[in-house]
């Protein structure tokens, strides 16, 4: 079996790149309209308690994926029923991102090309660096995180001329219930997915790093995210901010210093699809892992063009426009997803406590009678 | 026309990775591979010619809905 080990700055720029791709081109969080800000911090803190709960875990089992860990604790049978819901929820998750991604090239700069070439394309490359394993994927994204969170802060400085700070006031204008939903809703699509790395990151060099990792991960990630949330309420201001899809590139459009700098937009798209495309390339790793670990093969590297060739194939399949989308996304998803990145990784970590507590008293037994 | 590009296609994916995987991997991940390939081959193959297959979202939200209610 190869384990492919990565090192903790690896480890944590996947984990940005991750939460700022994809979730970044639009804001998640429009049901607690001016206050969604608001609502991505408190996300960030159950998001770091998550975090916590899997590093916990990882820390237990060091040298497992979660896959191994689930089989560990409930056995061969149950263990391989819930691997595949996990899979499942993975392929699922991976199609929806490859859409998201697409409609978001389709519609920002190749509004004429076949939304399926510009899947196949994608996928083609994800199928590559999934292939070369896990550690080219850290190694391109600890390349890669410097120049995207450099491109993204020099958007947020450029767009500062064009900010209003009415455009947040009043604070807390809409009440709790719509706060809770869209806490929930932030939490569950970009903040809440560290499971995802239980599964890719099979190991890092330092074993007792995973809290560092995951926990400077989220944080790191979920600031950004909260910058550029705020950067597009206060440029946009709410109402333009709800009309459209895709907040970022619209508030890009915009920066104009002294009629030179202008059409940032183009810079903006290309450093969204970077990180979108790590997050595609994951949900593909963790998906064929999955898909292994179901048939019991060591290696994942064999599966993983039919499983990238059945995604786009579902991904034809599911929605039609990017209203039915939107749409599933905002009322289904949140309650879809919450038994995967909350509900098994807590009963696993009740699970695996106890395991490790009763073997301790079985080796102190045979130790000391 | 859309049914020729799949095949042909697919004809271009088997034939570069069959060579590089029954050289490289024991039986049981050949056996796996091709079934998994051929699965998405007659999936592309139905939507080229503009079958409508079942569209697992109304499940999940179907079975969402009667849980959350």
């Amino acid at each position: 079996m190869n384990k492919e080990v990565i090192s903790d700055k690896q480890g944590i720029s996947i984990i940005i790149l991750y939460m700022v791709g994809t979730s970044s081109i639009f804001m998640t969080a429009l049901e607690a309209e001016k206050d969604s800000w608001l609502a991505i911090i408190m996300a960030l803190f159950m998001a770091l308690i998550v975090a916590f709960i899997l590093a916990r875990i990882k820390t237990l089992f060091p040298e497992d994926d979660l896959f191994q860990i689930i089989e560990k604790c409930f056995g061969k049978f149950l263990g391989k029923g819930i691997i595949l819901l996990y899979t499942g929820y993975l392929f699922y998750t991976g199609v929806l991102v490859l859409m998201n991604i697409t409609q978001f090239i389709n519609i920002s700069s190749l509004d004429e090309t076949p939304e399926i070439i510009i899947r196949v394309a994608l996928m083609l490359l994800c199928v590559w660096i999934v292939k070369e394993g896990m550690e080219v994927l850290g190694r391109w994204s600890e390349f890669f995180v410097i120049p995207i969170i450099g491109f993204i802060l020099i958007f947020i400085c450029l767009s500062i001329p064009k900010m209003n700070i009415h455009h947040l006031f009043p604070i807390l204008s809409v009440g709790i219930t719509p706060m809770i939903h869209a806490t929930h809703f932030v939490f569950a699509f970009p903040l809440g997915e560290t499971v995802i790395f239980t599964i890719a990151i099979s190991q890092l060099s330092v074993k007792k790093s995973y809290y560092k990792v995951y926990m400077t991960g989220v944080l790191i990630g979920g600031i950004i995210l909260l910058v550029i949330c705020l950067t597009n309420l206060l440029v946009l201001g709410i109402n333009i901010t709800s009309g459209v899809y895709f907040q970022t590139h619209l508030t890009a459009s915009l920066i104009d210093i002294g009629g030179f700098l202008q059409r940032i937009e183009a810079v903006m798209t290309v450093v969204l699809i970077l990180a979108g495309f790590i997050k595609l390339s994951i949900y593909l790793l963790a998906t064929s892992m999955g898909v292994a670990k179901i048939f019991g093969r060591p290696d994942y590297r064999f599966v993983v063009t039919p499983v990238a060739l059945l995604m786009i194939n579902l991904s034809v399949i599911l929605f039609d426009s990017i209203m039915e989308f939107m749409k599933w996304d905002v009322e289904i998803w949140p309650y879809f997803s919450l038994p995967f990145q909350v509900i098994f990784p807590i009963i696993i970590l009740i699970i695996a406590e106890a395991k490790k507590k009763r073997t301790k008293n079985s080796i102190r037994e045979q130790t000391c009678p | 026309m859309n049914t020729v590009a799949v095949i042909f296609l697919y004809a271009i994916i088997g034939s570069i990775e069959t060579v590089s995987l029954y050289k490289n991997n024991p039986k049981k991940e050949c056996v796996l591979y091709e079934i998994a390939l051929l699965t998405a081959f007659i999936i592309s193959l139905l939507l080229s010619a503009g079958v409508e297959l079942p569209n697992p979202a109304d499940y999940i939200r179907h079975m969402v809905e009667r849980l959350v209610g």
